[in-house]
């Protein structure tokens, strides 16, 4: 009687099995169903552009593997992050791009490894994947100022920087019944009482953290009296605003678009050196005092040791991925910038990037 | 002295060792009404006075029937360590499914009664083989091949 | 926000889902969502982030109806093992396994179980319906939550504690604070600075309350077993009475329901809290006003039947600032918001204008899903409580098995298969020392948070500590901590001075020990 009752065990079990074979097996490319091949182009040319361009290119562009037959099997971008994030998001808008544009002749996926602003993602793919091609790892800018905090023991000049992506500027918002009209209010106040104003951003010691940061020097506010409260993402950054609980908040300029344009947040200033062609009404920081310019950035890198052949072979891809007009429309549903740059003159920016970092990190007092 | 007790008393060191652990966090000079230390701090008191207070007032004895008079088997529960220490160590080596066959198996006998052999090895191996192919075939969860490539 | 006519795009919505395509992919999301939420540490946001990709070529529709689908199976799932086994599989559901597990031992499981998924439904149909009427002010509502409030929430559902200190006052004392101690390792949020991570990098990122949940539990019972289970031979009854609910039992759990669905429905609006804490909220409020109070803890039907209707309105609730905002409320709803964003979506209130068809599609959607889980579960619960047959050697293995794949598929890291084990084993020595668990799951849930909350509370206000209790809102939840706190202790004061005084009169022999 016993042994009979596990049959109902293993009768789930199938269950489960086949519910995500169907899963797997209802998204093939060989399952032709009229309405659902439809329905599918429809989704096609809405994440693309909307003309015939994105499905042309495809046909075509596929890369021929290299003379020592890499990649053979799907390729692997580890977003060091949990889901949801912006380094997750990049990474599955890149793979999405490089399987659907037809550039990569395998498939491209995703997975995550989340903790400490990347450093555990690093420290896997440098100890684990070294000479692997078919792991890549997603990063940012974000990721050189954790790994200071951090006191990691791997650092980015042991990977393979591949290629740097999109660029975001930083936005300077506040609430809409805020009394701060302008950022020279802002500024004003900040100077005068500098505890006062609550600045909400993303964890300590990343970006947003940073530009408060570089702005207290700018304008004269010592460190010991900057009041930067950090959200854990851009959701509980934004609630915070929006229901007036902060003085002002800090982003990426492409999280808070809608509240922008709704008017729940009104923008005060951009990071950029030139006003933004999303936000032609908003000044940039220099115009308004504040002589500070910051650009965030993500790029991908692979694991050390890659052999010359397979590091051109994905560079090459990367270059092809961000021509297409897929990807460009991406930058554009984000209100990302094109900022490409590939091997060595990544590598350049990174260790400037890590100069710079370091010495506003000191200042600020996270790092001795 | 009863067991009770002892355990108080290990409660009491694990509140010290927590309290020097949060004297390790440094102290940032950004502004913050209150620093990372202040938390760790009260609970690293509050784990030595729970132990005191544990300490003082143990309770009644224990029921017959309450956890604390079962006399274990810390054989099994010895072996059962072992096993599932060992499959973290071969389970990048050896790949997912030789070595969940072998915990499947192994852990089936150390809790079991050593009589099913055969059949528990079958249902470990299809057990395992199942779950190898359902998550890294299908949902695509990066699990350790091994050099047979399963 | 929604504009039109609310009943009128319920229809339409209908209208949209009701296609044998839509259909199959709600049915799909329930599925795959109980059945990773039966299995220990796969959650609903690791399976929707490796789903994304296979998702791909479905129209958007289709892939957010499955998305609705699991996680609301999900939510139900957690309690299968939790009832039966005392092994739950997230965080959610630990709060079940207390009355659950008790139930089972008496050989009501079937009825058990039977609440969490008609409490689900309910739960599920609630939220979903006052996601549809209410969304703006709800909104609204969640945006007075500053960090003042937030923390006081949480030391509300901290309060629960109380109700779970099982025998002893000090030992669950110990057992929160330990929990409130995990929840310390790792980054600190607010500076920057490492703490308790000795040097090891992959503590770095904290341990997440899900592992020490699968840890101290699931984990803890297998070492358990290990020990005893050649020994005694624990007996527990398959069945007794009715498999399903009895008269007396459905009368216990309505109320149950009723309250458990709008406190999690409350609690998933706000960006921040989640189901954990709504479960525990749950315990909390029937600790209170459950006819059955007295044998909580016990295996009270009203243990299992509010905190499961909780988490699964919780999941609705998060939908709404999801939705009407953009913003995500939990690990879940994060990974929706990237679905959205990969079919080229942005959520917010101009989704509602440009996307009616998905919006109430999605809406109508999660109406089937609380349906299909229902039909789906409620005879499943026959075959559920024949897991209790299969021989305990393999079925302790198996969960075993299935835990060290949970983390390491989320964490794709050896070191958390290590760090389950030590759990493991503090559950094992926890348990032979006769202390509760729970508390320390709630306290690693709760402990980053209150923290966190409390000292953005005091920056924002500059080291103002009136600022919990000038605020209104944060003033009423305060006193409602009050309460929860002070009303357990007076009560025992009180029955210890009255127990004193009997003792004084020689009326009771000596008290033990």
């Amino acid at each position: 009687m016993r042994r009979v009752c596990t049959l109902p065990l293993m009768a789930w079990i199938s269950l489960l099995v086949t519910s995500i074979l169907l899963a797997g097996c209802t998204t093939m490319p060989a399952a032709p169903v009229p309405v659902e091949e439809a329905a599918a182009t429809e989704v096609a040319t809405e994440v693309a552009t909307g003309e015939g361009a994105a499905p042309a290119t495809a046909a075509g562009a596929a890369l021929a593997p290299t003379a020592g037959g890499f990649p053979s099997k799907a390729i692997q971008i580890m977003a060091p992050a949990n889901p949801g994030g912006g380094w997750d998001t990049t990474a599955r808008l890149l793979a999405q791009t490089l399987t659907e544009s037809g550039i990569s002749p395998v498939p491209v996926e995703v997975f995550n490894v989340p903790g400490a602003g990347g450093t555990i993602g690093l420290a896997q793919l440098v100890s684990q994947n070294a000479g692997d091609p078919y792991t890549l790892m997603m990063m940012g800018r974000v990721m050189v100022g954790s790994i200071l905090t951090n006191q990691s023991p791997v650092t980015l000049a042991e990977t393979t920087p591949l290629a740097r992506l999109t660029a975001e500027y930083e936005i300077i918002v506040v609430p809409k019944d805020s009394p701060y009209q302008t950022m020279e209010e802002l500024v004003a106040a900040f100077q005068a009482n500098p505890k006062s104003i609550a600045w909400a951003g993303g964890s300590a010691g990343g970006t947003d953290h940073i530009l408060v940061g570089q702005i207290a020097k700018a304008v004269g506010v010592a460190p010991e009296g900057v009041n930067y409260i950090a959200y854990s993402g851009g959701g509980e950054a934004a609630a915070a605003i929006l229901g007036g609980q902060v003085a002002a908040g800090v982003s990426g300029v492409g999280e808070w678009t809608d509240f922008i344009a709704s008017g729940e947040m009104r923008p005060l200033a951009v990071s950029s050196a030139d006003r933004l062609e999303a936000l032609p009404d908003v000044p940039t920081l220099t115009e308004s005092g504040v002589d500070v310019v910051l650009l965030n950035w993500r790029g991908v890198v692979g694991p050390p040791n890659l052999s010359e052949e397979d590091k051109a072979w994905l560079i090459n891809a990367l270059t092809a991925a961000t021509e297409s007009a897929q990807w460009q429309e991406i930058l554009a549903t984000n209100g990302w910038d094109n900022v490409f740059q590939t091997g060595d003159d990544f590598a350049a920016t990174l260790a400037e990037d890590n100069a710079t970092i370091s010495a506003v990190l000191k200042e600020i007092g996270l790092i001795e | 002295m009863r067991a009770i007790r002892w355990v108080a008393l290990a409660i009491v060191l694990v509140g010290v060792f927590y309290l020097w652990g949060a004297l390790q966090i440094r102290e940032s000079t950004t502004y913050a009404a209150v620093g990372p230390r202040f938390m760790p701090n009260a609970i690293g008191i509050g784990i030595i006075l729970s132990g005191i207070w544990l300490f003082a007032f143990p309770g009644a004895s224990p029921a017959p029937d309450s956890p604390l008079s079962v006399s274990l088997d810390w054989l099994s529960i010895g072996l059962m360590l072992g096993v599932v220490a060992a499959y973290i160590a071969i389970f990048r080596m050896v790949g997912y499914v030789l070595a969940t066959t072998l915990l499947l198996w192994g852990g089936a006998q150390i809790l079991g009664e050593r009589r099913h052999l055969m059949r528990d090895g079958v249902i470990a191996v299809v057990l395992s083989a199942t779950i190898y192919y359902a998550f890294s075939q299908l949902l695509r969860i990066n699990l350790p091949p091994g050099p047979l490539g399963f | 926000m929604f504009g039109g006519d609310i009943w009128a795009n319920l229809v339409s919505g209908f209208g949209v889902v009701l296609t044998p395509q839509h259909l199959f992919f709600v049915m799909l999301g329930v599925v795959i969502g109980t059945a990773i939420g039966v299995l220990p540490g796969i959650g609903p946001s690791l399976t929707i982030s490796l789903l994304l990709p296979v998702t791909f070529g479905l129209e958007p529709i289709s892939a957010f109806v499955m998305f609705g689908g699991i996680f609301y199976g999900a939510m139900y799932g957690g309690s299968t093992t939790s009832i039966l086994v005392n092994t739950p599989g997230e965080s959610s559901s630990v709060v079940t396994a207390i009355d659950g597990f008790q139930m089972a031992k008496k050989g009501r499981g079937g009825a058990a179980l039977a609440t969490a998924a008609i409490g689900s439904f309910f739960a599920g149909t609630f939220a979903t319906l006052m996601l549809m009427l209410m969304a703006p002010l709800l909104v609204r509502f969640a945006l007075q939550f500053g960090a003042p409030e937030y923390f006081a929430l949480m030391l509300l559902a901290l309060s629960a504690v109380t109700g779970l200190a099982g025998q002893s006052a000090p030992k669950a004392f110990f057992a929160t604070l330990l929990g409130l101690g995990l929840g310390m390792v790792g980054i600190d949020l607010q500076t920057g600075q490492a703490r308790f991570t000795f040097g090891n990098l992959n503590l770095l990122g904290g341990i997440d309350p899900v592992m020490v949940a699968i840890g101290l539990f699931a984990v803890g019972e297998v070492f358990w077993a290990a020990g005893t289970l050649k020994r005694t031979f624990e007996e527990t009854v398959t069945l007794r009475g009715s498999l399903l609910m009895n008269r007396e039992e459905w009368q216990r759990s309505w109320p149950a329901w009723v309250r458990g669905s709008v406190i999690g429905f409350i609690v998933g609006v706000l960006p921040g809290a989640g189901a954990t804490i709504a479960s525990f909220l749950s315990y909390n409020a029937e600790q209170r006003f459950a006819k059955g109070k007295a044998e909580l803890g016990k295996g009270a039907i009203e243990g299992v039947a509010g905190p499961e209707a909780a988490n699964n309105a919780s999941a609705g609730g998060a939908l709404v600032p999801l939705l009407a905002l953009g913003i995500p409320g939990s690990a879940t709803t994060a990974v929706m918001l990237v679905a959205f964003q990969i079919y080229g979506l942005r959520p917010g209130p101009l989704l509602f204008q440009q996307q009616a068809d998905l919006v109430w599609g999605l809406i109508a959607s999660l109406y089937i899903a609380n349906l299909a889980l229902l039909v789906l579960n409620l005879p499943m619960v026959r075959m559920w409580i024949k897991l209790l047959d299969v021989p305990k050697p393999m079925l302790y293995t198996g969960i075993l098995t299935f835990s060290l794949l949970g983390v390491y598929a989320d964490t794709q890291n050896t070191f958390s298969m290590v760090l389950l084990l030590l759990l493991g084993l503090l559950g094992f020595l926890l348990r032979r020392y006769d202390f509760p668990l729970a508390p320390v799951v709630l306290g690693a849930v709760l402990g980053p948070l209150i923290e966190q909350e409390f000292r953005r509370s005091l920056a924002i206000s500059v080291s103002d500590y009136s600022v919990f209790f000038t605020r209104p809102l944060a003033l009423v939840l305060m006193m409602l901590v009050m309460m929860s706190f002070l009303v357990p202790l007076f009560n025992a004061i009180w029955k210890a001075s009255r127990r004193r005084a009997s003792v004084a009169a020689g009326t009771v022999g000596e008290i033990e020990d």
